[in-house]
Order: C-alpha cells, then sequence, then structure tokens
C-alpha cells in the first residue's frame, strides 16, 4: 500500500512538472523510456527465475493448481470485454489490453504507453493499481462471495507478491502455493498478452 | 516489443542460473522499484505537457474504475467456477 502510494507520488510529480514550463527536453526523448523498460523487464525476469519458490512449484503442480491462471485469464478477458459495452469510447482491444495487464500497472501501462500512447497507458495504470488496491481492501469479501481462489483471481499477477499476504489471511496459507504459482504464470503473460493484444488484434 | 520479451527471457535464465546468490535478490529489487518510479515519472512527465490528456484524467479514472470492476468480477466468478469444478471436490475426497 506504500508502495502504491509512492508509485502514484512519482506519477503526480511527473504529470505537475510536465504541466510546469521548466522541462529540460530529454525528459520528453521516447528512447529514454524504451531502454528503462528494456532493464525493467530484465530485472523482472530476474525476479521471477531467481524465486525460489517458482521452480519448486513446477515440481509439484498438480492439474487443479495449472488451471488457476487460465480461469483467471478468461473471467478477466470476458469481464472487461462486458463492461466495454458501457464505455463509448474505449474499444474491445483497448479494453483487453488494459484487463491484459492482472493488476501488473508498472509493466502493462509502460508497454501499451510505448504501443498504443499516452491516453490508454494511462487507462491502463489507472485501472490496473485499482485492480491491486480492491483486492487488498476487499478480500475478505471476495472470499465471502466467490470462495477461496477469488482473491488470488482478483489479484492476477500481483497474487505473487504484493497481494499475497491477504490471500493468505483470508483463504489460508495453504492457498500460498496456488497463489504464487498463479501470479509467476500471470506475470510472464503480461507483456506476452499485451503485445499480440495491440499488435494483432 | 517482441524486444521487451527477449529481455524478460534473458532475465528470466539470469535469474534462474543465479538464484542461490542472496546479494542478487537483495541488489535487484530495489534496482527494480527505482526503475518502475522513474519510468512512471516520465509518464506522468509526457501526460503533463498534453493538455488533452489533463483535461481528460477525471473521465479516464471513471473508466478505469469500471474496467477494474469488469476484470475482478469477472476472474471472481471464474475463480468461483474452478472453485467449485476442482478444489471442492478434493476437499470432500480427503474428508471421506
Amino acid at each position: 500500500m506504500k508502495g502504491n502510494i509512492i508509485i502514484i507520488g512519482f506519477f503526480i510529480a511527473g504529470i505537475l512538472l510536465g504541466l510546469s514550463l521548466y522541462l529540460p527536453d530529454f525528459l520528453l526523448n521516447k528512447d529514454l523510456s524504451t531502454y528503462i523498460l528494456y532493464i525493467l523487464m530484465f530485472l523482472v525476469g530476474v525476479m521471477v527465475g531467481a524465486d525460489k519458490l517458482s521452480f519448486s512449484i513446477i515440481r509439484e503442480v498438480k492439474f487443479e493448481i495449472l488451471v488457476v491462471p487460465i480461469f483467471i485469464i478468461v473471467g478477466t478477458f470476458v469481464g472487461v470485454s462486458i463492461v466495454s459495452l458501457l464505455l463509448d469510447d474505449i474499444n474491445l482491444k483497448g479494453a483487453l489490453a488494459v484487463g491484459a495487464g492482472f493488476g501488473y500497472y508498472s509493466l502493462s501501462s509502460i508497454i501499451i504507453t510505448e504501443m498504443e500512447g499516452e491516453a490508454l497507458g494511462t487507462l491502463a495504470l489507472l485501472a490496473n493499481i485499482m485492480r491491486e488496491i480492491f483486492t487488498l481492501l476487499f478480500a475478505p469479501i471476495l472470499v465471502m462471495f466467490f470462495g477461496k481462489l477469488a482473491p488470488i483471481a482478483s489479484g492476477g499477477a500481483t497474487s505473487m507478491d504484493s497481494t499475497l499476504p491477504v490471500v493468505r489471511k483470508y483463504s489460508g496459507t495453504e492457498y500460498s502455493i496456488i497463489s504464487v504459482y498463479s501470479g509467476i504464470v500471470l506475470t510472464i503473460l503480461v507483456p506476452i498478452f499485451v503485445t499480440f493484444i495491440l499488435k494483432y488484434l | 516489443m517482441i524486444k521487451v520479451l527477449g529481455f524478460m527471457a534473458i532475465g528470466i535464465l539470469c535469474g534462474f542460473l543465479l538464484r542461490h546468490k542472496d546479494w542478487l535478490v537483495n541488489f535487484i529489487t530495489p534496482l527494480f522499484t527505482c526503475s518502475v518510479y522513474l519510468l512512471l515519472f516520465l509518464i506522468g512527465v509526457n501526460i503533463g505537457v498534453n493538455k488533452m490528456l489533463v483535461d481528460r484524467l477525471g473521465v479516464i479514472g471513471v473508466q478505469a474504475f469500471v474496467l477494474t470492476l469488469g476484470s475482478v468480477l469477472g476472474s471472481s466468478i471464474m475463480a468461483l467456477l474452478c472453485y467449485r469444478l476442482f478444489f471442492n471436490k478434493k476437499n470432500k475426497r480427503q474428508n471421506k
């Protein structure tokens, strides 16, 4: 939660600097953010690869654990597709790309900004931050109405780290492994889905 | 953008090979956090110079909220289905 506030702080500070007239030109250089994105992707990879749990999990995956992320992916895509009908200026492709962030706001918003521009990138940033905060705040309610897998589903890619504590608390510690596994699978899939949706849809 | 995926794949390989080095995790996590801060700051700057986008931030916020509801409810309903299909059954078996 504290991390979220700091991140939003940096985002708002950026907007304010952009609004002001005292802006060094190099900050608007698109190449700069592209290179940082490459570094970021590399670091995400290292974190997934070095996660001690991630490979021990693969050894003990059972069928029912394996299918959890598939249900989450289908549910997310169907959900955003339906609500996108309510939104006039968001098309299906945009809604799916935002949904494919699975709560991983930093990664998804940056890739979407690079590929589709700031408008959709900002939407992805806000929607995915909200998904994480919503999961942190409403995990007990989600468990009550949708069962013990619901906070893992709602947390999406964040269920491997930032929303893992609420999963453990409200679904039970026996759901930790499913949570980490599902989060890792979705984290790896975020850049893949976002890229392919924007490129080929 | 395939490059992006390539960087992640190389990262996973590096992380896997160095997974027993504790300094790696201690070093990577703050580096990751800082690059996220920096990138979101840069995204903010690019929004700030775009007056049209700044004016629309409120609308974008509402749209984001609607999409969030869609993704949370959609995935939660599917999670319930998954739970009923595969998890409840297993528990019952164990209880017997």
